[in-house]
Order: structure tokens, then sequence, then C-alpha cells
């Protein structure tokens, strides 16, 4: 046991404030025991401090080493992470496939005896009505061609005709 | 200290910014430290040094969680005293078993004077096996590596009192056990 006004342990490892060291030092230099109490302490503290610190045995991996490499999605998260511009353009790029998706598909909602309906299709009847447009117009097209080659099978025949008749009829 | 506190936060952020060769050098200047703290506590130099790889590859996953950059070594010792500790609950092999029976009580067979610094080394260790794992890791922290108090409660994630606790019965114990050696 010791008189000190703080623990001389705690003074000893140095976990004292100032002013409390101060204190135990006022003390110390009118207290034999408290003195050899220390002084125990350090001798068992500098007998401590002769085991030395080993050297380590073998290197210890970096984290360039195979073992510091991370694990398949940890690994691709990190590519993934510091390549902003690729994050950018995937990003750009799947907006697009969004957008584009949504233009042609056209969403429709509609609300039914208090339900939400959402359907999509709107871009297939577009398109449906797109291609009846031009098969009308191939058709209308068709029937043309078809009325001026008659026409001119017509011309053509009279003409043979002509050619055909009796001399005696052409007088 | 103060110099090398700033130099180890510089590390650490480049580290995190995944600088590889900040890390290596964080790695070169704590493995010593880390080694012998782990050799101390868990005793056998193999193991002690698996954990230390161990120590430093879960401190580069998870070094984006620390939450103080200040507070690196700390945090890195608390990784290690996991480590440690979850080695020491590990169940040993009968052969281990044999191998690290306790010497509680024993006193250290060496004379007082005129001792050989080899002789004092091995006198130290042997009293220091004879410590529990909490004690002994208490006593490493504070006198060979150095922390404070407060530190080595985050460390150990327990009150200060425990701490002190810890320390001062090892103190008496080593006290006794070295009286031999100190005369």
């Amino acid at each position: 046991m010791n008189c000190s006004p703080f623990d001389l342990r705690d003074y000893w490892f140095e976990e004292l404030a100032p002013n409390e060291r101060s204190q135990v030092e006022t003390h110390l230099a009118a207290c034999t025991g408290c003195r050899q109490e220390l002084e125990r302490l350090r001798l068992v503290g500098q007998t401590m401090r002769q085991l030395k610190d080993e050297e380590v045995p073998r290197r210890i991996a970096f984290v360039s080493d195979k073992v510091f490499e991370p694990s398949g999605p940890a690994r691709w998260l990190r590519n993934l992470w510091p390549g902003a511009p690729r994050l950018a353009w995937s990003a750009a790029l799947l907006l697009a496939v969004f957008f584009g998706g949504a233009w042609l598909c056209e969403p429709t909602m509609t609300v039914e005896n208090g339900r939400w309906q959402i359907a999509l299709g709107g871009g297939q009847a577009r398109l449906e009505k797109a291609l009846a447009a031009v098969e009308a117009r191939q058709a209308a097209e068709m029937r043309n061609a078809e009325q001026a080659f008659e026409m001119v099978m017509k011309q053509v025949n009279e003409l043979y005709k002509a050619q055909a008749r009796p001399a005696v009829f052409q007088q | 200290m103060i110099f090398r506190e700033v130099e180890d936060r510089d590390l650490v952020l480049a580290a995190r910014r995944g600088d590889v060769d900040a890390y290596n050098r964080l790695v070169s200047r704590w493995e010593k430290r880390v080694y012998n703290y782990l050799r101390r506590v868990v005793k056998d130099p193999e193991e002690a040094l698996d954990l230390s790889q161990e120590t430093f590859l879960k401190a580069y996953r998870y070094l984006g969680r620390l939450e103080e950059v200040d507070r690196f070594p700390q945090w890195l010792f608390r990784i290690a005293h996991n480590e440690a500790f979850s080695q020491l609950r590990r169940p040993k092999l009968e052969t281990e078993a044999v191998a690290a029976e306790p010497t509680s009580g024993r006193a250290i067979p060496v004379a007082g004077m005129g001792i050989y610094p080899l002789e004092l080394e091995l006198a130290v260790a042997g009293a220091l096996e004879q410590l529990s794992p909490e004690q002994r890791e208490t006593v490493t922290l504070k006198v060979y590596q150095g922390f404070k108090f407060e530190e080595i409660a985050r460390i150990q994630s327990c009150p200060v009192s425990t701490v002190k606790s810890r320390l001062y019965a090892a103190f008496e114990l080593l006290k006794n056990v070295l009286a031999p050696v100190n005369g």
C-alpha cells in the first residue's frame, strides 16, 4: 500500500494529468515508502522491457500478392466503381433501352371499375396500321399498273386488227 | 510520433482510394509490432504469423469502415485482438494441450545477480506465460506497445477499470515471479 494522493501505478504508467503528476512528485519527495514502491514498479517494468521484439519470420504478404485478391463479386464492384465514364455510358445505354422500349410499347393506362390497368402494345397497333397503309398503297399501285397494261394491250390489239383487214376494204 | 501519425493517416487515405503501394507501406510499418503482439498473446510463432497475415488481410478489406482515420493503430490492434482471441477460444488438439500445460505459480529458475540478457529474456517470457491471456494481452499492449488505458479499453472492448485491474493484477504476479531476477 502507499499513501500517494494518486495511484502510483497510474503515475508510473504515465496515465495521470500534469497537475496530478506534480502532486505525486511533491509527495514522493517526502515519502520514503512510496519512493520504494515506485522503485519496485520501475524494476519490474525495466525487467519486462528486456524482452525484445522478434523479427517477423516471414514477410507478411502485400496487397499486390495473391492472398490479398478480393473475391469475385468484390473485384467486379471494385473494378466497376472507379470507371466513372464506363458507368456513365452504361447508365445512358440502360436509359436508351428503357425509353426506346417504352416508345415502342406505348404503355397505356386505363381505369376500369376503379382498377388501374396498364396495357402495352400501342406500338403494335400503330405498326399494324402503318403496314396496312403500305399494303393498300401497294395494292392501288398494282391496280393502276394492271389498268395501264390492259389499255396498252387493247391498243396493240386494235392496231393488229387494222393491219390484218383485206386490201379491198382499205381502198 | 506526430509525424508518424500524420503519415499513417495519409497512407490510410491513399489506400482507401485504391493505392496498393500505400497499403503495402502500412503493412511494412506495422507488421513487426502486430506480429510481436500476437506472438506474446497466442505464444506460438507460426500461429502468430498466420494471425498477423489474417489481421492485415481483414484490415485491407474493411479499411473503408474505419471511421476515425487517425485511430488506425488502435483499429488494427482491435482486429488483431479479435483474431487472437478467436484462435484462443478454438479447442486445441490433445498434443498441443499437453505442450501448453499451465506453469502457474512456478518460480523462474534464474540466479539473482550477474544474469545474462538471454536468461533475462527467457525469465520474462516464462513470467508472461504464467498470466492469463487477457492479462498477458494487457501487459503487452501497455508495456510493449505503449497504448493508453483508454485505447486498450477500445481494443479489448471493455471498461478502463477492467484494463487497470488486469494490468495491476498481472504486475503483482510478475513482481513475485521475477523477484529472483530482480534480487
